[in-house]
């Protein structure tokens, strides 16, 4: 258990500008879950606080001392690896022991931690085995079971589910959050999958083009994401995002001048704007049902996606936007029919057109 | 449908193995020449050079002028002790010089890379004189220190090259591991990353071992007393001005491709083991 704060943290490769002053204060204890698109510097910060890379400027500390200037095996951190990284000449007993033996412990003692971390994941008829003679999944969990013999302060992970198939994805992730819940330790995690964090996590950072965008609980950046890259990151399908000319009057107004009810949140008047909206807070109606034009957006259906427990209906609007509406699946849309699109106030995210930030509360 | 493209996948199949056949024939042809020759008797040699020895041909002449005349199991030992001291310099040296290249970031890092890999352009015996000076004042003329020094420069830059390449895909990720578990660089060179390129490294081994084996240039010129003599270069005893003792001379050349044959079969165990282990993924 220890927090681990990381001040104005740069990198660079030669003129690739990587991370771009990255401040964290994690917790002790806390599950924090870094987030972003691929190439976005997400390993980069987490090789970083590992010792595998150097910082450029910045520091990191853990409860309150500096370790930026220690090797990677005097950190008290564990990693686990996207792709396992188990030492192939070794057995799954060989790979756990390794750290322990590196660090100086006692046959005995290594026998017992060993012993224990192999239980806790159930790796105990495993033990005799190479890395080569295990499936997937398997090895992710020695992997795991590696960083726990130790005992580490921090754990770090590096998106350890990318490498295995769905099924084994949710099984693993239960095993991780059943660690957390178990070792109370600190726990960095990285991936590029929202599901995963937002499953996992204490609180999420968002990170793109190496600086944090939010960072928040996932309650926090689904419903009030700061900005529209959140916006459009967190969730699934994606939010809906639509240009309005203007704010006049708590109103929006598109482009073709029709106007739009806003939350009670939003700014009295706002120069250009656009508008996010998740499937779930749109809503269709039939193009006949009157009175619509003023207040609807017109458009013709072009799919209906099947869920099962929903459908998305994808809905092309006469302007030319595309928009994604959830819909209860005995509503069965025909593509080619033409619909109107209502969007509920209340689920409206207001966005500033230029810089991307979020508009009122 | 099935059937015919099965067919024609046995057509193939046939094709590439008689092309295969002809190429072994031709590249075996002059190999059991050699053999075949050196188990008969001089006349025999040159009356019918491709029949086989049989109870009236058969001769051991050569082989026992061979181990009689001159020194030659010393000079066996010459070869191969030469010959193995080498390669495992080539591979070690190349092997480290790779590994620091591609892991590692220090200025000139490519540049030096290239200056390593220039020695494959160009050829180590326009240095030959240069070589005998430098022999000739550190005292190393005729000891085999001389031929595997020499030897071991010459394989490097192939060695280099071939294995940085290879050294680069090794997985970051196991690397990285081993640090945080606390191995020092030299495990992770030893035990992590060398087992994992040994494909190569038995790539890199073949294409040393043979040049290494046969060459006759630098034992004449570094190496030509009679306790460093190598195989290549003892042999010569037997190539005279006007009269070649033919027996002899196949009977050595016979003998001498036999411990090539024994490295090649040894490195190419370890090519395909290499090939079949899982690492990562
Ligand atoms: N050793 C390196 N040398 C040069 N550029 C690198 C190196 N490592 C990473 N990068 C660059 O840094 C960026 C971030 O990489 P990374 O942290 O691996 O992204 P992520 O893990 O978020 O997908 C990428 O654009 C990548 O090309
Ligand atoms: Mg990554």
């Amino acid at each position: 258990m220890a927090n681990l704060k990381i001040s104005a943290l740069h990198k660079s490769f030669g003129p690739v500008k990587v991370l771009e002053g990255v401040d964290l204060d994690i917790a002790s204890g806390e599950f924090l879950v870094l987030l972003g698109p691929s190439g976005c510097g997400k390993s980069t910060l987490l090789r970083i606080i590992a010792g595998l890379e150097d910082e450029s400027a910045g520091d990191i500390l853990l409860d309150g001392v500096s370790i930026a200037n220690l090797p990677p095996a005097k950190r008290g951190i564990a990693m686990v690896f996207q792709t396992y990284a188990l030492y192939p000449h070794l057995t799954v007993r060989g790979n756990m022991a390794l750290v322990l033996k590196q660090a100086g412990y006692s046959k005995a003692e290594i026998a017992k931690r060993v012993a224990e971390s192999a239980r806790a994941l159930e790796l105990e008829d495993l033990l005799h085995r190479k890395p080569s003679e295990l499936s997937g999944g398997q090895r992710q969990r020695v992997a795991i079971g590696r960083a726990i013999v130790r005992d580490p302060k921090v754990f770090l992970f590096d998106e350890p589910l990318s490498n295995l198939d769905a099924a084994l994805r949710g099984q693993v992730r239960l095993e991780i959050a059943r660690l957390h819940l178990r070792l109370t330790a600190t726990m960095v995690y990285v991936t590029h999958d929202q599901v995963e964090a937002m499953t996992l996590a204490d609180r999420i950072v968002v990170l793109n083009g190496g600086e944090i965008q939010q960072i928040g609980t996932p309650r926090q950046l689904y419903e009030k994401p700061q900005n529209q890259f959140v916006a459009g990151f967190i969730g699934s399908p994606a939010m809906n995002f639509l240009p309005l000319e203007n704010i006049e009057g708590k109103t929006g107004v598109w482009p073709g001048g029709a106007r739009q009810k806003l939350p009670e949140s939003a700014p009295e008047t706002h120069g250009p704007t656009i508008l996010g909206v998740r499937p779930g807070g749109c809503d269709l109606r039939p193009a006949n049902a009157g009175k619509l034009e003023k207040t609807a957006l017109a458009g013709e259906v072009m799919l209906e996606e099947y869920l099962g427990d929903a459908s998305f209906v994808h809905v092309r609007l006469d302007e030319g936007a595309n928009v994604i509406v959830r819909q209860q699946t005995s509503n069965r849309q025909v593509p080619g029919t033409k619909v109107h699109v209502v969007l509920d106030p209340a689920a409206l995210h207001l966005f500033d057109a230029t810089s991307g930030q979020r508009l009122g509360a | 449908m099935a059937v015919s493209r099965a067919r024609r996948n046995r057509v193939a199949e046939l094709g590439a193995h008689v092309i295969l056949l002809t190429f072994t024939v031709i590249a075996l042809f002059p190999v059991i020449l050699i053999v075949i020759n050196s188990f008969k008797s001089k006349r025999a040699i040159f009356r019918d050079p491709v029949a086989l020895p049989n109870a009236e041909t058969f001769d051991l002449v050569g082989y026992t002028t061979v181990f009689t005349q001159g020194n030659f199991p010393l000079y066996f030992w010459n070869s191969l002790s030469v010959t193995v001291a080498s390669l495992f310099f080539v591979l070690l040296f190349g092997a480290m010089a790779a590994f620091a290249l591609s892991e590692y970031k220090f200025p000139f890092n490519r540049l030096t890379g290239l200056y390593l890999a220039l020695g494959i352009m160009i050829p180590i015996r326009l240095g030959t004189i240069g070589i005998l000076k430098l022999m000739v004042a550190t005292g190393l003329v005729n000891t085999p220190w001389a031929l595997i020094l020499v030897y071991t420069a010459q394989g490097l830059p192939l060695s280099i090259f071939i294995l940085s390449e290879f050294m680069a895909v090794v997985s970051k990720d196991l690397k990285a591991a081993g640090r945080i578990d606390g191995l020092s660089e030299y495990a992770i060179f030893f035990q992590l990353v060398l087992p994992l390129v040994r494909p190569a490294l038995a790539t890199v081994g073949v294409f040393t071992m043979i040049p290494i084996w046969n060459d006759l240039w630098f034992p004449l010129i570094l190496a030509p007393s009679e306790a460093t003599k190598t195989l290549t270069l003892g042999a010569q005893v037997f190539v005279g001005q006007f009269t070649n003792n033919w027996n002899a001379i196949l009977a050595a050349m016979t003998l001498a491709i036999i411990p090539v044959i024994f490295l090649y079969v040894l490195f190419s165990r370890q090519l395909i083991r290499g090939l079949t282990a899982g690492a990562v993924k």
